[in-house]
């Protein structure tokens, strides 16, 4: 017994300064290309941890849903896979009319397809879901449309590989000023905050954002119902009701004209939130 | 006179689409039951204006037309919902049949290609 306890320490010591030595290196701009793989794959992958006795590593999976994202796909999987393996990477074409399924394809990433476009939930579920039967430790959810950096993954990573928490929200608030997003939509976000703390009882200030980090735990237990954008705040909802611990950290999130035009209409918020309650009346 | 007439005939209508709907296996014999059984109700409560009133009376509506508009409306409202449910559960359906589908694809081409998921990862 004692010497499990022991293993256990040596695990989390381990993945602490992994951990550690992955972002200060990052932070100092001094780590090259490869070693930051070399110390991400050591912290996190199947290849990091076995030796000494160690078998403890935690593993990430990346959960892309992709909607005609034939344009962007490539470099966004380009830049995760600099953070974690290809093949923790897994892609969900929605029913794409263009080559997104093709181009992620030829990246090395795990490829899934609907047939027919479901919705955005709907492919982070099925992703989430794949992610669990490959044994995923912890799941990040990414989009596809290159608003995200992939390095934030260490950042989200952290609480839940440390054990303090069970999710981790991305915020584009906290640190980070959002360059370039409207003043409708940042108005929008806003008022969803307030909208989630009033029906969840949940209190974040960027309700709507796609990057974040579950445990295997707070994976199982959520259950995402909504298909399409109003799953965000069902995610909320459902840690809620869960009960699950959760924290905020800051990502930066780049506003491109794609991902401008990619994004949510400002009008579509209030219907989003009518599904949600609505929802909320039936399950 | 003319809309007693006018309401038996749609009354009657919707009896026989009820009836053949049924014999085509479309609607369950409850369910068949329900819109047979409100038509005819439908139908009685304009020949029977008295008997009308007096249910009226009973729960304190004043006229017989009156309890019958608001209870139409009650159960329009109702049938709205259970649809928008079966809506929602058919469309959950959908989702998950595609997930399976598109799960099942990878985890057969992962098997192929030697992938190690275990009955452990499975469980």
């Amino acid at each position: 017994m004692a010497a499990k306890t022991l293993l256990e320490e040596c695990k989390k010591i381990r993945h602490t300064f992994y951990l550690n030595l992955a972002i200060f290196s990052r932070q100092e701009n001094d780590m090259t290309e490869s070693a930051e793989k070399s110390c991400m794959n050591r912290l996190a992958l199947h290849s990091g941890g076995e030796e000494n006795g160690c078998n403890e590593a935690a593993t990430i999976y990346v959960v892309v849903p992709a909607y005609n994202e034939e344009s962007a796909i490539a470099g966004v999987i380009a830049d995760l896979a600099r953070v974690v393996p290809a093949q923790h990477i897994i892609v969900i074409d929605d029913g794409s009319s263009d080559a997104t399924y093709l181009v992620a394809q030829q990246t090395g990433a795990i490829v899934l397809r609907h047939f027919i476009n479901r919705g955005q939930g709907a492919a982070i579920a099925t992703g989430i879901e794949l992610a669990l039967e490959l044994g995923a430790d912890i799941i990040v959810t990414f989009d596809a449309d290159g608003q995200h950096r992939a390095t934030d993954i260490l950042e989200l990573a952290k609480p839940i590989i440390l054990g303090s928490t069970d999710v981790v929200l991305g915020n584009r608030f906290l640190k980070y000023k959002p360059e370039g997003i409207r003043k409708d939509r940042y108005l929008i976000l806003k008022l969803g905050a307030i909208f989630t703390w009033l029906v969840s009882g949940i209190r974040v200030s960027d309700c709507q954002n796609g990057l974040r980090a579950l445990s295997r735990k707070a994976a199982r237990s959520i259950q995402i119902k909504q298909d399409r954008m109003a799953h965000a705040s069902e995610i909320l909802d459902e840690i809620a009701r869960e009960k699950l611990k959760y924290t905020e950290v800051p990502v930066k999130v780049i506003y491109t004209e794609h991902s401008l035009r990619k994004g949510q209409k400002t009008s579509s918020a209030f219907s989003l939130a009518l599904r949600f309650l609505v929802s909320r009346l039936i399950h | 006179m003319v809309l007693e007439i006018i309401i038996m005939l749609f009354g009657a209508f919707a009896v026989s689409r009820s009836y053949l709907r049924y014999r085509e296996r479309l609607l369950t014999l409850p369910i068949a039951i329900f819109w047979v059984g409100l038509w005819i109700v439908i139908v009685g409560a304009v020949f029977f204006k008295n008997w009308t009133s007096s249910i009226s009376l009973f729960f304190g509506i004043g006229r017989g037309a009156d309890f019958f508009l608001f209870g139409a409306i009650l159960l329009l409202s109702y049938l709205c919902f259970r649809l928008y449910v079966k809506l929602e559960e058919t469309r959950q359906d959908l989702t998950n049949l595609v997930r399976a589908i598109s799960i099942n694809e990878k985890r057969a081409l992962l098997d192929q290609a030697g992938s190690n998921i275990s009955e452990k990862q499975l469980g």
